[in-house]
């Protein structure tokens, strides 16, 4: 998980990840690390502040191919967006 | 024998408006052993413990053995509502031994709100404010993972499936399911005889009742390469305006009779602010056309509403 590191997350947020992830998913995180660092960039470039914590709740969808990944964010107008995502990230799961 | 992605969804009887939040979180549903699946499904539902949407079916990746220490030293510690209310916090190594602490040192574990306190499952919030004595103080419910090799994959995802979002829950106060309700009730579809279509999995039963859809400006705009994700598809167009008071959708419904078993099938999406013009009509209409071509056992009804 050392490729989280390069993406700004701290070691604590990393073992975090470890602590709340199952197994197969953290094998398969560390697999896909590319699509993954795809997915996470993406969202920092559109500017979403919390993507660790998205990240920390949502693992699973990172390892979603990157274009349907963007589809899910790029229908909204981004700055109405980032402030839903600031107000909650459960909206993550509706979007 | 190995189940299919379909027949696992099946197992995990989702209501109907939690199918289209599936498709992300559909890695983990690929990921599953069917056999360990309806044994650890079994056992939690035993226990009260309900997974209600996708993105806590993760849980279903841990092994039996896993999840039955981590819920039978939950019960003992009289915690097992926490797991309850999230089943996915089952996930969670470290939880058992921060409860242990807090209970050992009379801190409530429950809000004045009667809800589990998130911080048990969050280790860098929990270590600020409690340090890391809590590890000292776990002796038991020793974490067993399994021990096979585990071998992933990512599951192949057509690349002709429109993979947007969907209307189908309330939101604070963004887009609201009232919408959808109120768009419902103003529009009627009518397709022939539905008795006629037999289903061959859930995700095909869900779409073959009619789905209002907002579609917004660019997904509207791909709707041809939306319609090759979709077989067999009757769809009706609608022009609502003035839905939820200054939002105007482009709502469209779907019918489909048929839906690859290994599909994650969805398109939906959420709009506003736009209004379906003649051309757009006239596209659409075309797209459609293309479509009956191909499966021809559906009949097309399509209109504008004023």
């Amino acid at each position: 998980m050392k490729f989280l590191e390069k993406l700004n997350f701290s070691k604590d947020a990393i073992a975090e990840i470890e602590d709340n992830t199952p197994e197969k998913l953290l094998e398969l995180i560390k697999e896909q690390k590319k699509l993954v660092t795809e997915n996470i960039v993406y969202l920092q470039e559109l500017g979403v502040t919390n993507y660790q914590e998205i990240f920390i709740r949502y693992y699973d969808m990172f390892l979603m191919d990157n274009s349907n990944f963007k589809d899910i964010f790029s229908k909204y107008e981004t700055d109405d967006l980032i402030a839903k995502l600031n107000k909650n990230i459960g909206i993550v799961e509706y979007l | 024998m190995e189940k299919s992605i379909a027949e696992k969804i099946k197992l995990l009887n989702y209501e109907s408006d939690k199918f289209p939040m599936l498709n992300k979180f559909m890695v983990s549903v690929s990921l599953m052993d069917s056999m360990e699946m309806e044994r650890i499904l079994a056992y939690l539902q035993s226990k009260g413990i309900i997974i209600s949407k996708p993105s806590q079916q993760n849980v279903l990746l841990n092994s039996f053995d896993f999840i039955q220490n981590q819920v039978e030293s939950m019960e003992k510690l009289g915690a097992l509502g926490a797991y309850v209310e999230d089943p996915s916090r089952i996930n969670c190594k470290s939880a058992v031994a921060r409860v242990e602490y807090l209970q050992k040192n009379g801190i409530p574990i429950v809000s004045p709100e009667g809800k589990f306190l998130k911080i048990i499952f969050k280790k860098r919030e929990f270590e600020a404010k409690y340090g890391l004595d809590y590890l000292q103080t776990h002796t038991e419910a020793k974490v067993e993972v399994a021990s096979e090799p585990i071998v992933v994959s990512v599951p192949e995802v057509p690349a002709n499936i429109i993979d947007d979002s969907v209307l189908n829950s309330v939101v604070e106060d963004w887009y609201t399911e009232t919408t959808v309700k109120e768009a419902e009730e103003a529009v009627e579809v009518t397709y022939e005889d539905p008795d006629m279509v037999v289903y061959a999995n859930p995700i095909e039963e869900i779409l073959s009742k009619p789905q209002t859809i907002g579609l917004n400006d660019e997904t509207f705009e791909r709707y041809e390469k939306l319609s090759d994700g979709i077989r067999h598809v009757m769809v009706s167009v609608y022009n609502i305006e003035e839905i939820n008071d200054s939002i105007t959708d482009n709502l469209i419904k779907l019918v489909t009779n048929e839906v690859d078993d290994d599909s994650l099938v969805m398109y939906y999406a959420i709009t506003y602010g736009k209004t379906i013009t003649d051309e757009e009509v006239k596209r659409l209409k075309s797209a459609i056309s293309e479509e009956l071509e191909y499966t021809s056992i559906l009949e097309l009804d399509m209109r504008v509403a004023a």
